[in-house]
């Protein structure tokens, strides 16, 4: 390992040194630092009246939601909503103009918004005559729970089901609008920074070629190994640095703007028809150690492109497909494994329903959960890359030209 | 001190870039002289181990070509090499060091010594995107320096530089010769008759000649010439 790190350090500039770098770098942190505030943006407009800002509206709910901490939703609080709920007049077409939303109901949206989400009112009418009952609403629950269990084996079924026979029920409310927020931002980061990765490692092999360093490269006595060990190290950790950076920043400023508290909600208050036993503080965790991962596996992935296709343009255009395709592309759940392998993909898993997903792999008489699988699967895949893209740069041929 | 060239041969799908050429080379200079195409940059690049021949065998005192061994005691500097251009001549100094094996102290030092030998000391701390054409071939000669190589290999290593800068390179290279192998190729017959102990002449990748030249250069260039007919109108 002569001269690793000295090697490293001058591959690290060379990066460093690119201006589209910057350029690309200040874009995707622009970009995602918006994306978290932009819901707070603009105003609610009823038949030309200004209702509220969003920035208002985020207030107002938030305080009434945190007033709701530490309350189950349970038959007490169930018909207290529908209490509040009732009172609105049915002959108004919207009915959050209303004096009586605005002063008994809105407190309860929060609560309104979970039973709504499971037994799907189609208006206030129906909501109105619905009999709130606890036991009904976690049956229902249960029932679409299973509904959506249907394309895996009996025994994942059961798994599951056994999962969610353990989460402590009635659920617990907390207000974590920061982290709901924030775990709907993810795959977009994601995007972005596997984009990054791309624009900015596609050339640290290939640009020697271009550049017509190669020679001075391959004929120096480390130039083989060590200097491949130094680019892939100066990649990978330049992958890392940037998903770390603007993780901390988008998460910095997602709970600046929507409240540091809810890291115990549980997740079922973002997604009730998960079994996972998770908070919402974890779910972000994981998708952070994802997001690692992930960033770490595509760094390796683009320089083996580099290293083997020596064309910086070949490289980028692959990556920039396989995200596209992701985006586009949709795999009928009853091609199972193409379907695991496919949300196996970075640009999926950095998702909440990438972390949510219910396809198992069983382990030692027991089952990983996708995101499990997905950390080791990255180690094992960056490590695959970075061995193919070596043999790839060493036996490179200078010739031509 | 030996390097032993045999039966080096390089094909691309219809041509013999070099073919079955066996040299035994030993401290020195030794001028490669031939046309453009004639094959020489071809057999220098398989003498520094970037490209691999498609038969025959290249060793320094018994070391194979393609091992670290060979390359830690090669210097090289090609005919169109790259730069980067927001380095300066100091760091692609020390960076080609540290490729080279040096220890960071040992590098330093004799990056600053090299600097000095290509009059580049002023403008060290400069990026190399400011460096004229010469100065990037100064700096070119320096990197092939980094190592004390035991086998040199230049190509076309005046190319660019001004007349005065020429000969004091020609001298260098003499002075280098005299405790390595070096390889010379240039177009500048005066440059080989100057400063080779042996030449090499280079046709269709074949060696048609090696030996000592003892006599001037008008002669040698009219040998040159012989041997190439019209083939140097072009070169």
């Amino acid at each position: 390992m002569r001269n690793l790190m000295t090697l490293y350090r001058y591959e690290f500039r060379k990066i460093l040194n690119r201006k589209l770098q910057w350029i690309t770098l200040a874009v995707i942190l622009a970009v995602s630092l918006l994306t978290v505030a932009s819901p707070l943006f603009g105003q609610s407009y009823v038949d030309g009246t200004v209702l509220e800002s969003h920035y208002e509206a985020m207030r107002k709910d938030s305080a009434y939601a945190r007033a709701l901490n530490g309350r189950p939703i349970n038959q007490t609080l169930l018909l207290e909503m529908q209490e509040a709920y009732r009172k609105i007049p049915l002959n108004r077409d919207r009915y959050s103009m209303t004096k009586e939303y605005q002063t008994w109901a809105r407190p309860y949206s929060a609560v309104f918004q979970f039973a709504d989400s499971i037994l799907g009112f189609s208006d206030l009418s129906e909501m109105q005559e619905w009999e709130a009952d606890e036991d009904a609403l976690y049956a229902a629950r249960l029932e679409n729970v299973k509904n959506s269990l249907r394309h895996l084996s009996e025994k994942e079924q059961s798994y599951w089901l056994e999962q969610d026979a353990r989460l402590p029920k009635p659920f617990v409310f907390r207000y974590a609008e920061g982290y709901w927020t924030l775990g709907s931002c993810f795959y977009t980061l994601g995007l972005e920074i596997f984009l990054l990765i791309a624009i900015c490692l596609s050339g640290i092999f290939s640009d020697e070629h271009t550049r017509r360093t190669d020679q001075l490269l391959l004929s120096s006595s480390l130039g083989k190994k060590e200097l491949y060990r130094a680019k892939i190290l100066a990649g990978v950790s330049y992958a890392l640095l940037c998903a770390a950076l603007l993780d901390l920043l988008m998460i910095l400023t997602g709970l600046s703007l929507y409240g540091f508290d809810g890291f115990s909600a549980p997740i079922q208050f973002a997604s009730w028809r998960s079994s996972m036993s998770l908070c919402a503080g974890q779910l972000l965790l994981i998708l952070s150690a994802l997001l690692l991962a992930a960033s770490a596996v595509t760094a390796a992935f683009v320089m083996l492109l580099s290293a083997a296709l020596n064309s910086s343009i070949g490289a980028l255009s692959v990556n920039a497909g396989l995200i596209l395709m992701t985006m586009f592309l949709n795999i009928p759940e009853e091609y199972r494994l193409a379907c695991q392998l496919f949300d196996l993909l970075p640009s999926n898993m950095v998702s909440v329903w990438g972390v949510l997903s219910t396809y198992l792999t069983p382990f030692f008489g027991s089952y990983l959960t996708l995101w499990q699988l997905a950390l080791p699967v990255y180690a094992v895949f960056a490590v695959l890359f970075s061995l193919a893209g070596r043999r790839a740069w060493s036996r490179y041929q200078v010739s031509g030209r | 001190m030996e390097l032993v060239i045999d039966r080096i041969s390089k094909q691309y799908q219809n041509k013999i870039a070099v073919d079955r050429t066996s040299l035994t080379l030993h401290q020195g200079v030794c001028g490669l002289l031939g046309a453009n195409g004639a094959g020489k940059t071809t057999l220098m690049r398989m003498l520094c181990g970037i490209l691999k021949p498609t038969g025959g065998s290249v060793t320094l005192d018994g070391v194979d070509v393609s091992s670290e061994q060979y390359r830690e005691k090669l210097g090289y500097l090609p005919q169109d090499f790259g730069y980067y251009p927001e380095f300066t001549g100091r760091d692609f100094l020390l960076y080609l060091a540290a490729l080279k094996g040096l220890p960071k102290a040992a590098a330093r030092r004799k990056a600053e010594k090299l600097l000095a030998l290509v009059s580049l000391e002023h403008d060290a701390d400069k990026k190399i995107k400011t460096y004229s054409g010469g100065m990037k071939q100064r700096l070119g000669i320096a990197q092939a320096l980094l190592n004390d190589p035991e086998l040199l290999v230049l190509d076309e290593p005046t190319a660019g530089l001004d007349p005065r800068e020429r000969v004091r390179f020609r001298n260098l290279i003499a002075e280098l010769g005299k405790r390595s192998i070096v390889l010379l190729s240039t177009h500048i017959v005066s440059d080989i008759v100057h400063i080779a102990d042996t030449v090499l002449i280079m046709k269709e990748g074949q060696i048609c000649f090696s030996g000592k030249w003892e006599k001037g250069e008008e002669e040698l260039e009219a040998f040159y010439l012989e041997l190439f007919g019209e083939e140097t109108e072009h070169a």
